[in-house]
Protein backbone atom coordinates (compact mmCIF):
# COMPACT_ATOMS: atom_id res chain seq x y z
CA UNK A 1 0.00 0.00 0.00
CA UNK A 2 1.39 3.38 -1.02
CA UNK A 3 0.00 6.44 0.66
CA UNK A 4 -0.08 10.14 -0.11
CA UNK A 5 2.32 10.63 2.79
CA UNK A 6 4.91 8.58 0.92
CA UNK A 7 4.38 10.73 -2.14
CA UNK A 8 4.85 13.89 -0.09
CA UNK A 9 7.96 12.49 1.59
CA UNK A 10 9.47 11.63 -1.79
CA UNK A 11 8.52 15.07 -3.10
CA UNK A 12 10.22 16.66 -0.10
CA UNK A 13 13.60 15.22 -1.06
CA UNK A 14 13.29 15.13 -4.84
CA UNK A 15 15.53 18.19 -5.23
CA UNK A 16 18.32 16.74 -3.12
CA UNK A 17 21.37 16.39 -5.34
CA UNK A 18 24.93 17.31 -4.55
CA UNK A 19 26.38 20.48 -6.00
CA UNK A 20 29.20 18.43 -7.55
CA UNK A 21 26.73 16.20 -9.36
CA UNK A 22 24.72 19.16 -10.59
CA UNK A 23 27.88 20.87 -11.87
CA UNK A 24 28.88 17.64 -13.61
CA UNK A 25 25.47 17.32 -15.27
CA UNK A 26 25.53 20.93 -16.34
CA UNK A 27 28.99 20.57 -17.87
CA UNK A 28 27.88 17.37 -19.57
CA UNK A 29 24.88 19.12 -21.09
CA UNK A 30 26.96 22.05 -22.26
CA UNK A 31 29.47 19.68 -23.82
CA UNK A 32 26.66 17.94 -25.67
CA UNK A 33 25.34 21.30 -26.77
CA UNK A 34 28.80 22.43 -27.87
CA UNK A 35 29.41 19.25 -29.84
CA UNK A 36 26.10 19.51 -31.62
CA UNK A 37 26.39 19.65 -35.39
CA UNK A 38 24.16 22.06 -37.32
CA UNK A 39 22.33 19.02 -38.64
CA UNK A 40 21.62 17.79 -35.13
CA UNK A 41 20.50 21.24 -34.02
CA UNK A 42 18.04 21.34 -36.92
CA UNK A 43 16.81 17.85 -36.14
CA UNK A 44 16.16 18.83 -32.53
CA UNK A 45 14.38 21.98 -33.62
CA UNK A 46 12.15 20.12 -36.05
CA UNK A 47 11.35 17.54 -33.40
CA UNK A 48 10.34 20.33 -31.05
CA UNK A 49 8.19 21.89 -33.76
CA UNK A 50 6.55 18.57 -34.44
CA UNK A 51 5.47 18.37 -30.79
CA UNK A 52 3.44 21.47 -31.47
CA UNK A 53 2.02 19.84 -34.60
CA UNK A 54 0.47 17.12 -32.43
CA UNK A 55 -1.37 19.83 -30.58
CA UNK A 56 -2.41 21.54 -33.82
CA UNK A 57 -3.68 18.22 -35.20
CA UNK A 58 -5.73 17.69 -32.05
CA UNK A 59 -7.28 21.17 -32.33
CA UNK A 60 -8.14 20.64 -35.99
CA UNK A 61 -9.72 17.30 -35.14
CA UNK A 62 -11.79 18.82 -32.36
CA UNK A 63 -13.06 21.54 -34.68
CA UNK A 64 -13.95 19.03 -37.36
CA UNK A 65 -15.70 16.86 -34.77
CA UNK A 66 -17.73 19.82 -33.60
CA UNK A 67 -18.65 20.58 -37.19
CA UNK A 68 -19.79 16.98 -37.64
CA UNK A 69 -17.05 16.14 -40.14
CA UNK A 70 -16.13 12.82 -38.60
CA UNK A 71 -13.80 11.65 -41.39
CA UNK A 72 -11.64 14.76 -41.05
CA UNK A 73 -11.80 14.54 -37.27
CA UNK A 74 -10.61 10.94 -37.40
CA UNK A 75 -7.72 11.84 -39.70
CA UNK A 76 -6.38 14.55 -37.37
CA UNK A 77 -7.09 12.69 -34.14
CA UNK A 78 -5.15 9.78 -35.60
CA UNK A 79 -2.13 12.03 -36.19
CA UNK A 80 -2.24 13.15 -32.57
CA UNK A 81 -3.05 9.74 -31.14
CA UNK A 82 -0.08 8.10 -32.85
CA UNK A 83 2.13 10.26 -30.65
CA UNK A 84 0.02 9.62 -27.55
CA UNK A 85 -1.14 13.23 -27.37
CA UNK A 86 -3.61 14.05 -24.58
CA UNK A 87 -6.83 12.02 -24.94
CA UNK A 88 -6.59 11.82 -28.74
CA UNK A 89 -6.79 8.01 -28.64
CA UNK A 90 -10.12 8.06 -26.80
CA UNK A 91 -11.46 10.82 -29.05
CA UNK A 92 -10.36 8.97 -32.18
CA UNK A 93 -12.02 5.78 -31.00
CA UNK A 94 -15.21 7.67 -30.23
CA UNK A 95 -15.24 9.32 -33.65
CA UNK A 96 -14.65 6.02 -35.44
CA UNK A 97 -17.33 4.43 -33.29
CA UNK A 98 -19.71 7.23 -34.22
CA UNK A 99 -18.86 6.76 -37.90
CA UNK A 100 -19.60 3.06 -37.64
CA UNK A 101 -22.93 3.80 -35.98
CA UNK A 102 -23.81 6.56 -38.38
CA UNK A 103 -23.28 4.43 -41.46
CA UNK A 104 -24.22 0.89 -40.49
CA UNK A 105 -23.81 -1.55 -43.29
CA UNK A 106 -26.79 -3.08 -44.90
CA UNK A 107 -26.76 -6.79 -44.00
CA UNK A 108 -26.66 -7.77 -47.66
CA UNK A 109 -23.89 -5.40 -48.67
CA UNK A 110 -20.51 -7.06 -48.41
CA UNK A 111 -18.47 -3.98 -49.33
CA UNK A 112 -20.20 -1.80 -46.80
CA UNK A 113 -19.86 -4.48 -44.15
CA UNK A 114 -16.14 -4.52 -44.77
CA UNK A 115 -15.96 -0.74 -44.36
CA UNK A 116 -17.94 -0.93 -41.14
CA UNK A 117 -15.75 -3.74 -39.89
CA UNK A 118 -12.69 -1.64 -40.62
CA UNK A 119 -14.11 1.27 -38.59
CA UNK A 120 -15.09 -1.00 -35.72
CA UNK A 121 -11.69 -2.72 -35.69
CA UNK A 122 -9.82 0.55 -35.61
CA UNK A 123 -12.16 2.03 -33.00
CA UNK A 124 -11.58 -1.04 -30.83
CA UNK A 125 -7.84 -0.70 -31.21
CA UNK A 126 -7.91 2.91 -30.06
CA UNK A 127 -10.31 2.21 -27.20
CA UNK A 128 -7.77 -0.34 -25.98
CA UNK A 129 -4.97 2.21 -26.36
CA UNK A 130 -7.01 4.79 -24.42
CA UNK A 131 -7.76 2.25 -21.70
CA UNK A 132 -4.08 1.39 -21.46
CA UNK A 133 -3.26 5.06 -21.04
CA UNK A 134 -5.69 5.33 -18.14
CA UNK A 135 -9.05 6.28 -19.64
CA UNK A 136 -10.96 3.49 -17.95
CA UNK A 137 -14.32 4.50 -19.42
CA UNK A 138 -12.93 3.27 -22.75
CA UNK A 139 -13.61 -0.27 -21.56
CA UNK A 140 -17.33 0.34 -21.35
CA UNK A 141 -17.40 2.05 -24.73
CA UNK A 142 -15.46 -0.86 -26.21
CA UNK A 143 -17.90 -3.40 -24.81
CA UNK A 144 -20.73 -1.37 -26.22
CA UNK A 145 -19.01 -1.15 -29.60
CA UNK A 146 -18.31 -4.87 -29.76
CA UNK A 147 -21.74 -5.89 -28.58
CA UNK A 148 -23.37 -3.81 -31.28
CA UNK A 149 -21.05 -4.79 -34.09
CA UNK A 150 -20.35 -8.41 -33.35
CA UNK A 151 -21.16 -10.05 -36.67
CA UNK A 152 -22.40 -13.09 -34.80
CA UNK A 153 -25.14 -11.14 -33.09
CA UNK A 154 -28.40 -10.01 -34.51
CA UNK A 155 -28.25 -6.31 -35.18
CA UNK A 156 -30.55 -3.65 -33.90
CA UNK A 157 -31.50 -2.08 -37.16
CA UNK A 158 -33.01 1.36 -37.37
CA UNK A 159 -36.58 1.51 -38.44
CA UNK A 160 -37.22 3.63 -41.52
CA UNK A 161 -34.78 6.42 -42.35
CA UNK A 162 -34.33 7.78 -38.88
CA UNK A 163 -30.67 6.89 -38.69
CA UNK A 164 -29.08 4.13 -36.74
CA UNK A 165 -31.07 4.85 -33.62
CA UNK A 166 -28.17 4.05 -31.36
CA UNK A 167 -27.02 7.51 -30.49
CA UNK A 168 -27.33 7.05 -26.80
CA UNK A 169 -24.67 4.39 -26.88
CA UNK A 170 -22.08 6.27 -28.87
CA UNK A 171 -19.63 8.42 -26.98
CA UNK A 172 -18.39 11.66 -28.28
CA UNK A 173 -21.03 13.62 -29.98
CA UNK A 174 -24.04 11.66 -31.09
CA UNK A 175 -26.10 11.11 -28.01
CA UNK A 176 -26.42 10.93 -24.27
CA UNK A 177 -22.99 9.45 -23.76
CA UNK A 178 -21.45 12.69 -24.92
CA UNK A 179 -21.81 14.07 -21.44
CA UNK A 180 -19.65 11.30 -20.08
CA UNK A 181 -16.76 12.07 -22.39
CA UNK A 182 -15.60 15.63 -21.80
CA UNK A 183 -15.77 17.62 -24.98
CA UNK A 184 -12.61 18.60 -26.76
CA UNK A 185 -11.44 22.16 -26.52
CA UNK A 186 -10.86 23.05 -30.16
CA UNK A 187 -9.65 26.56 -29.55
CA UNK A 188 -7.83 25.92 -26.35
CA UNK A 189 -9.88 28.62 -24.72
CA UNK A 190 -11.49 26.63 -22.00
CA UNK A 191 -10.40 28.34 -18.86
CA UNK A 192 -10.75 25.22 -16.80
CA UNK A 193 -8.40 23.20 -18.90
CA UNK A 194 -5.96 25.80 -19.95
CA UNK A 195 -6.41 23.85 -23.12
CA UNK A 196 -3.83 24.73 -25.58
CA UNK A 197 -0.78 23.88 -23.52
CA UNK A 198 0.00 27.50 -23.09
CA UNK A 199 3.31 26.32 -21.81
CA UNK A 200 4.23 25.60 -25.39
CA UNK A 201 3.81 29.18 -26.31
CA UNK A 202 6.15 31.77 -25.09
CA UNK A 203 3.88 34.00 -23.11
CA UNK A 204 4.63 37.37 -21.67
CA UNK A 205 4.25 37.48 -17.92
CA UNK B 1 21.98 34.45 -23.83
CA UNK B 2 21.78 34.69 -20.04
CA UNK B 3 23.72 31.53 -19.32
CA UNK B 4 24.06 32.41 -15.67
CA UNK B 5 20.31 32.54 -15.12
CA UNK B 6 19.90 29.32 -17.10
CA UNK B 7 22.48 27.62 -14.91
CA UNK B 8 20.46 28.52 -11.83
CA UNK B 9 17.32 27.24 -13.53
CA UNK B 10 19.12 24.04 -14.52
CA UNK B 11 20.44 23.38 -11.04
CA UNK B 12 17.05 23.90 -9.49
CA UNK B 13 15.00 21.89 -11.97
CA UNK B 14 17.36 19.14 -13.13
CA UNK B 15 16.87 16.84 -10.13
CA UNK B 16 13.12 17.37 -10.19
CA UNK B 17 12.82 16.84 -13.94
CA UNK B 18 15.01 13.78 -14.22
CA UNK B 19 13.40 12.08 -11.21
CA UNK B 20 9.91 12.95 -12.40
CA UNK B 21 10.81 11.31 -15.71
CA UNK B 22 12.34 8.29 -13.97
CA UNK B 23 9.07 7.80 -12.13
CA UNK B 24 7.24 7.81 -15.48
CA UNK B 25 9.53 6.01 -17.88
CA UNK B 26 9.92 2.31 -18.48
CA UNK B 27 13.58 2.93 -19.14
CA UNK B 28 15.65 5.17 -16.86
CA UNK B 29 18.26 5.83 -19.54
CA UNK B 30 15.51 7.26 -21.74
CA UNK B 31 14.41 9.43 -18.83
CA UNK B 32 17.92 10.87 -18.59
CA UNK B 33 18.10 11.41 -22.35
CA UNK B 34 14.72 13.10 -22.50
CA UNK B 35 15.63 15.31 -19.53
CA UNK B 36 18.88 16.36 -21.17
CA UNK B 37 17.31 17.00 -24.58
CA UNK B 38 14.55 19.00 -22.94
CA UNK B 39 17.05 21.13 -21.06
CA UNK B 40 18.88 21.76 -24.33
CA UNK B 41 15.58 22.78 -25.94
CA UNK B 42 14.97 25.16 -23.06
CA UNK B 43 18.46 26.62 -23.37
CA UNK B 44 17.91 27.11 -27.12
CA UNK B 45 14.86 29.24 -26.31
CA UNK B 46 16.07 30.63 -23.04
CA UNK B 47 15.93 34.32 -23.88
CA UNK B 48 12.32 33.96 -25.01
CA UNK B 49 11.37 31.75 -22.07
CA UNK B 50 12.80 34.22 -19.60
CA UNK B 51 9.76 36.45 -20.06
CA UNK B 52 7.39 33.57 -19.31
CA UNK B 53 5.62 33.53 -16.01
CA UNK B 54 6.43 29.83 -15.53
CA UNK B 55 9.23 28.60 -17.83
CA UNK B 56 9.22 25.40 -15.79
CA UNK B 57 5.78 24.50 -17.13
CA UNK B 58 7.28 24.62 -20.62
CA UNK B 59 10.04 22.32 -19.37
CA UNK B 60 7.58 19.74 -18.06
CA UNK B 61 5.25 20.01 -21.05
CA UNK B 62 8.07 19.31 -23.49
CA UNK B 63 9.61 16.57 -21.37
CA UNK B 64 6.29 14.77 -20.89
CA UNK B 65 5.47 14.94 -24.59
CA UNK B 66 8.92 13.80 -25.63
CA UNK B 67 8.77 10.81 -23.34
CA UNK B 68 5.24 9.92 -24.45
CA UNK B 69 6.23 10.12 -28.07
CA UNK B 70 9.37 8.06 -27.58
CA UNK B 71 7.48 5.37 -25.69
CA UNK B 72 4.60 5.40 -28.19
CA UNK B 73 7.09 4.74 -30.98
CA UNK B 74 8.80 2.03 -28.97
CA UNK B 75 5.43 0.47 -28.18
CA UNK B 76 4.51 0.54 -31.85
CA UNK B 77 7.76 -1.24 -32.66
CA UNK B 78 7.33 -3.65 -29.75
CA UNK B 79 10.64 -2.66 -28.18
CA UNK B 80 9.41 -1.09 -24.97
CA UNK B 81 10.63 -3.18 -22.05
CA UNK B 82 7.52 -3.20 -19.88
CA UNK B 83 7.64 -6.82 -18.85
CA UNK B 84 8.29 -7.65 -15.22
CA UNK B 85 11.92 -8.68 -15.69
CA UNK B 86 12.87 -5.58 -17.69
CA UNK B 87 11.00 -3.26 -15.34
CA UNK B 88 12.64 -4.78 -12.28
CA UNK B 89 16.10 -4.71 -13.83
CA UNK B 90 15.73 -1.12 -14.94
CA UNK B 91 14.52 0.00 -11.54
CA UNK B 92 17.46 -1.73 -9.87
CA UNK B 93 19.84 0.09 -12.20
CA UNK B 94 18.09 3.38 -11.54
CA UNK B 95 18.28 2.79 -7.79
CA UNK B 96 21.98 2.00 -8.01
CA UNK B 97 22.60 5.26 -9.85
CA UNK B 98 20.35 7.51 -7.79
CA UNK B 99 19.92 7.45 -4.02
CA UNK B 100 16.52 9.12 -4.25
CA UNK B 101 15.21 6.29 -6.43
CA UNK B 102 16.72 3.76 -4.04
CA UNK B 103 15.08 5.46 -1.04
CA UNK B 104 11.69 5.47 -2.74
CA UNK B 105 11.97 2.23 -4.67
CA UNK B 106 8.49 0.94 -3.79
CA UNK B 107 6.87 4.20 -4.63
CA UNK B 108 8.60 4.49 -8.00
CA UNK B 109 7.76 0.86 -8.80
CA UNK B 110 4.15 1.57 -7.87
CA UNK B 111 4.00 4.67 -10.00
CA UNK B 112 5.52 2.90 -12.98
CA UNK B 113 2.85 0.24 -12.72
CA UNK B 114 0.08 2.81 -13.12
CA UNK B 115 -1.53 3.66 -16.44
CA UNK B 116 0.41 6.51 -18.03
CA UNK B 117 -2.03 9.36 -17.48
CA UNK B 118 -2.50 8.54 -13.81
CA UNK B 119 1.25 8.37 -13.36
CA UNK B 120 1.77 11.71 -15.12
CA UNK B 121 -0.85 13.48 -13.03
CA UNK B 122 0.55 12.14 -9.77
CA UNK B 123 4.10 13.01 -10.79
CA UNK B 124 3.27 16.56 -11.80
CA UNK B 125 0.98 17.25 -8.87
CA UNK B 126 3.04 15.73 -6.05
CA UNK B 127 6.60 15.90 -7.35
CA UNK B 128 6.31 18.99 -9.53
CA UNK B 129 4.07 20.77 -7.06
CA UNK B 130 1.67 21.88 -9.77
CA UNK B 131 -1.95 22.62 -8.98
CA UNK B 132 -4.59 20.58 -10.75
CA UNK B 133 -5.23 23.48 -13.12
CA UNK B 134 -1.53 23.79 -13.94
CA UNK B 135 -1.27 20.03 -14.39
CA UNK B 136 -4.22 20.16 -16.77
CA UNK B 137 -2.46 22.88 -18.73
CA UNK B 138 0.76 20.89 -18.98
CA UNK B 139 -1.04 17.72 -20.07
CA UNK B 140 -3.46 19.59 -22.31
CA UNK B 141 -6.56 18.09 -20.78
CA UNK B 142 -9.42 19.48 -18.74
CA UNK B 143 -9.07 19.92 -15.02
CA UNK B 144 -11.87 17.42 -14.41
CA UNK B 145 -9.88 14.81 -16.30
CA UNK B 146 -6.85 15.51 -14.12
CA UNK B 147 -8.94 15.05 -10.95
CA UNK B 148 -10.28 11.78 -12.29
CA UNK B 149 -6.81 10.44 -13.12
CA UNK B 150 -5.45 11.64 -9.78
CA UNK B 151 -8.15 9.88 -7.76
CA UNK B 152 -7.84 6.68 -9.76
CA UNK B 153 -4.06 6.77 -9.53
CA UNK B 154 -4.05 7.29 -5.77
CA UNK B 155 -6.60 4.53 -5.34
CA UNK B 156 -4.47 2.17 -7.44
CA UNK B 157 -1.40 3.04 -5.37
CA UNK B 158 -3.29 2.43 -2.13
CA UNK B 159 -4.37 -0.97 -3.38
CA UNK B 160 -0.85 -1.89 -4.41
CA UNK B 161 0.60 -4.83 -2.53
CA UNK B 162 4.25 -5.54 -1.89
CA UNK B 163 7.36 -4.61 -3.76
CA UNK B 164 7.43 -7.10 -6.57
CA UNK B 165 4.05 -6.38 -8.11
CA UNK B 166 4.26 -6.76 -11.87
CA UNK B 167 3.60 -3.73 -14.00
CA UNK B 168 0.00 -3.98 -15.04
CA UNK B 169 -0.61 -5.66 -18.33
CA UNK B 170 -2.61 -2.72 -19.57
CA UNK B 171 0.56 -0.66 -19.95
CA UNK B 172 1.91 -3.27 -22.30
CA UNK B 173 -0.89 -3.31 -24.80
CA UNK B 174 0.66 -1.97 -28.00
CA UNK B 175 -0.95 1.05 -29.56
Amino acid sequence: MITEDQLRTAAGTINDMSEAELRHKFRQMRARLGGRTPHEALRQQSELDSLELDEAAYRLAARAEEAGDLATAARWYRAAALNDFADAALRLAAVLHAQAERDPAAPDSQGETRAELHLVTEAARWYIAAFAAGDVEAEEFLENLLSRHDPGRSRVRPSGDDGPGVDSQVPGGLGQETARLPGPDPLGQDGSSGGNATALRVRAS
Amino acid sequence: MCLESFEKFFKFYWPLLVRYLKSQASNSAWAEDVAEETMIAVLDRWSALLVMERPDSYLFTIATRKLRRLEAQARENCCLGEDLASAGADLRLAAAADKWVEDHHDLIAGMRSLPRRQCEVIGLHYFGGYTLAETAQILDVQEGTVKKHLNRGLENLRRRQGIATAPKLIRRIPV
